[in-house]
């Protein structure tokens, strides 16, 4: 890996983060994962840890933002994308886990039910 | 104070969100990594020796870089030895064990952030030579330094490992050291992260993160892996803790999905199970029980312990200890077969959390792509064979066991720093104990599930368990088991002024929050009142306040300037005594100064020498430093009139010039 030790906070503008954390305060997990509904469980990894790049704490992005915010977006990331992959209730942080085994998937329950 | 009573009500509230980290931005910044692989408690009775070791790293330029110390050697064993006015760190301190075993403290990983009467404690104290006491609930290192018993904590300890390393680094590179990242195993509990955290700031430096070993490991490993998902295991097996991580890395994302692990299982172990087969052994041999003899046992451990690193690559060592206990030599041999049948049992113990990782992050054996191999006892290859057979492939051997871990921490301490560009690296790591509180009758009701993804806030609704109760206190446990007395305690605090109301009425939010560190801070708040009461948890019992550090980070710069004083004064001596021998052998050389000189001044200079002689055996012991440079210069003083009338005499003769002066003398 090519890594640069210089610190680039200072003058530029850190590279544009593809996706934003959505600007309205209560956003549905699709709308932080920008992915429509329905969009596969591959998707929705994928996407994950595209958002955890821009998003984790650690990141450069968020160590603009300040750490409480920070934290927030990021616990919601991960409490959206617990829910996505069927893991909770809802898409809340505090979120109660889903009442069957680990790894639920409610996708591949639907396709078994429909079989 | 009402009795401890609440209970769990079902429905979580919304977080609210609070900061304790501060933003890190930093513009110019450089990098200590240091690790310190920590052997925690070990069962058998012996004394036993520390495989502890710090690694000093930079992060440099993008590049890694392992410095080695100032014996040269990359791995630094965590001792420290007092011995009369001088403080030995490091291998020096190792070395100096056997001849001032009482004033040498190793394995203080063992008791940093533990509590006196806490089980492992108690069964350490039994074993280790030198001296701890119970301060205040905690175990406090008593010492004989400078003619005093002082009293150190553990952090205190720790704090000088780590200046010695910073200051390592800082010769290195030339400029100041500040931040540093940390290791620690991923089962040490929250005391032990904040006490490893506070011996940080005690040797002047700010911890960025506490990070875990087995993640740091796959850091190392996985740094150049690029591409599609692969899944590892991380086996950490070193002297004293054992942890097992499951990671998957995507991409330069590493997301920790499991890890467990043993606090008690180790190199240690190993060595022990062998020290009381040969004991035994001896006992039958000669019938003399040698278990009291410090020295014996001492030497027994050392011969042991390269016993087995000597099985890792042959099929039988030869172990040989001259006057081993009462005039006896000790001679037997530890063949690889019996070294495993004695530690067997203890081999397969590892598998069970390997298993367990897998059940937690829902992951087939046949799905691990590779399994890492972390710290010196995954050379042992048994051990290998056992997850050669268990995964039905080959462990990789693709990193340094023993540097892994440093090197793992030097790349986050990057991240960390704001490393920015197309290899970036994200880690997402986890917590590995369940924390949670106690709710009425001794259940233990978690409220931060293990695994989960840090930094994390969980809060949860209890109420009153009884009519009119004004106090609830909460009792913070971490642990697997679904009762509190079977799970560890970290701290207690109580929420006092509910408003009298029947039970079950009053709402009382409880919020668990863990930073990057696995850091928790907790608070209570009654959601009627708005009252609140929060902590860091490991401020409750025996952490350190901020007038203990500061006192302890000043104690520090003291011991160092000691040390410079001490080292000053050995030079000091050495330079007189230089003097003083290097002008005895060249008046006692035939064609020398002597043959030259009259003999009044050839009687001066002989009276000189050995007054010179005379003092050096007699004073230099106690003197101090001006008295040794007082001597030296009252010395030359004496000698240079006779000298010097040696060249007004002779001019230039054929000897040259130099070799009538003493070597290290550059004033003349």
């Amino acid at each position: 890996a090519t890594i640069s030790s210089q610190n680039e906070a200072n003058g530029k503008s850190a590279p544009k983060n593809p996706y934003p954390y959505p600007r309205n305060p209560r956003p549905t997990p699709y709308q932080i994962f920008h992915l429509p509904v329905g969009a596969s469980q591959s998707e929705i990894k994928a996407r994950y840890y595209e958002l955890v790049r821009a998003h984790h704490p650690d990141s450069h992005h968020a160590a603009q933002l300040g750490a409480d915010l920070a934290h927030t977006r990021f616990r919601s990331i991960k409490a959206a994308y617990d829910f996505l992959r069927g893991r909770t209730l809802s898409p809340h942080p505090n979120a109660r886990p889903t009442p069957f085994p680990r790894n639920f998937d409610p996708y591949v329950n639907e396709l078994a039910r429909r079989r | 104070m009402s009795p401890p009573r609440i209970h769990s009500r079902r429905h979580p509230t919304r977080s609210q969100s609070t900061t304790f980290l501060t933003s890190l931005s930093f513009v110019f910044l450089i990098f200590l990594s240091i690790v310190l692989l920590c052997p925690v408690a070990v069962k058998a009775k012996d004394s036993s020796l520390d495989y502890g070791t710090v690694i000093g790293i930079v992060y440099k330029g993008g590049r890694v870089e392992i410095i080695a110390n100032d014996q040269g050697h990359r791995i630094t064993p965590s001792w420290v030895g007092f011995n009369g006015n001088e403080r030995l760190i490091g291998d020096s301190a190792k070395n100096a064990f056997h001849s001032n075993p009482k004033n040498t403290i190793f394995d203080v990983k063992r008791l940093i952030g533990r509590k006196w009467d806490e089980k492992e404690v108690q069964q350490d104290l039994k074993h280790l030579p030198f001296k701890v006491k119970n301060k205040g609930g905690q175990p406090i290192i008593n010492v004989k330094y400078q003619d005093k018993m002082r009293d150190f904590t553990p952090e205190e300890i720790s704090a000088m490992i780590l200046t010695r390393m910073k200051e390592t680094a800082e010769a290195y590179l030339g400029h100041g050291v500040t931040h540093a990242v940390v290791t620690v195993p991923a089962y040490f509990n929250d005391a032990q992260r904040q006490a490893t955290k506070d011996a940080g700031e005690i040797a002047g430096l700010k911890i960025l993160r506490v990070l875990n070993e087995p993640t740091a490991a796959a850091l190392a490993y996985g740094l150049d892996k690029k591409g599609d998902e692969s899944k590892i295991i991380v086996y950490d097996l070193g002297g004293g803790t054992f942890d097992v991580s499951l990671l998957s890395i995507e991409d330069g994302v590493f997301e920790v999905l499991a890890t467990s692990g043993d606090t008690h299982l180790g190199g240690e172990d190993f060595d022990n199970r062998v020290i009381d087969y040969f004991v035994n052994a001896y006992e039958k041999r000669t019938g003399t029980n040698v278990t009291k003899n410090q020295r014996a046992m001492g030497k027994l451990k050392k011969a042991v312990e390269d016993a087995k690193r000597t099985l890792s690559t042959q099929q039988s060592a030869k172990i040989e200890i001259e006057s081993f206990e009462g005039g006896n030599d000790f001679l037997d041999t530890l063949t690889r077969a019996k070294f495993e049948e004695l530690n067997m049992e203890l081999f397969k113990k590892t598998m069970k959390p390997v298993e367990r990782v897998l059940k937690d992050a829902g992951v087939k054996k046949s799905e691990i792509d590779e399994i890492v191999l972390v710290g010196g006892s995954t050379r042992i290859p048994k051990v290998q064979q056992l997850l050669k057979e268990y995964f039905g492939k080959e462990p990789s051997k693709g990193v340094n066991p023993d540097e892994a871990v440093a090197y793992g921490a030097a790349v986050q301490a990057g991240i960390l720093g704001g490393v920015e560009g197309p290899g970036v690296i994200t880690l997402i790591d986890i917590n590995s104990l369940t924390l949670g509180i106690e709710t009425t009758g001794g259940v233990f009701t978690p409220i931060v599930k293990r695994n989960s993804v840090i930094p994390t806030k969980k809060s949860q609704i209890f109420s009153t368990a009884a009519d009119n109760q004004n106090t609830v206190s909460i009792k913070v446990y971490e642990g697997e088991r679904g009762q509190t007395k079977f799970n560890h305690l970290l701290g207690e605090f109580d929420l006092t002024g509910i408003p009298s109301a029947p039970k079950g009425v009053p709402q009382i939010e409880v919020t668990f929050e863990l930073d990057s560190n696995s850091i928790l801070t907790i608070r209570a708040s009654d959601k009627g009142t708005g009252k609140s009461e929060s902590i860091v948890i490991s401020n409750v019992k025996g952490r350190l306040t901020q007038e203990q550090i500061d006192r302890m980070v000043a104690d520090g710069e003291k011991f160092a300037a000691e040390d410079q004083l001490h080292k000053k004064h050995t030079e000091a001596l050495n330079s007189l005594s230089n003097y003083v021998y290097s002008l005895k052998s060249q008046f006692a050389e035939k064609d020398g100064i002597s043959s030259k000189l009259r003999s009044p001044d050839k009687k001066a200079l002989q009276d000189i020498i050995r007054e010179g002689n005379d003092w050096i055996d007699e004073y230099s012991e106690e003197a101090n430093l001006e008295e040794l440079e007082e001597k030296l210069a009252e010395l030359q003083l004496a000698v240079n009139p006779i000298i010097g009338e040696l060249y007004s005499k002779a001019g230039s003769s054929d000897g040259g010039d130099d070799t009538y002066y003493p070597t290290d003398h550059d004033e003349l």
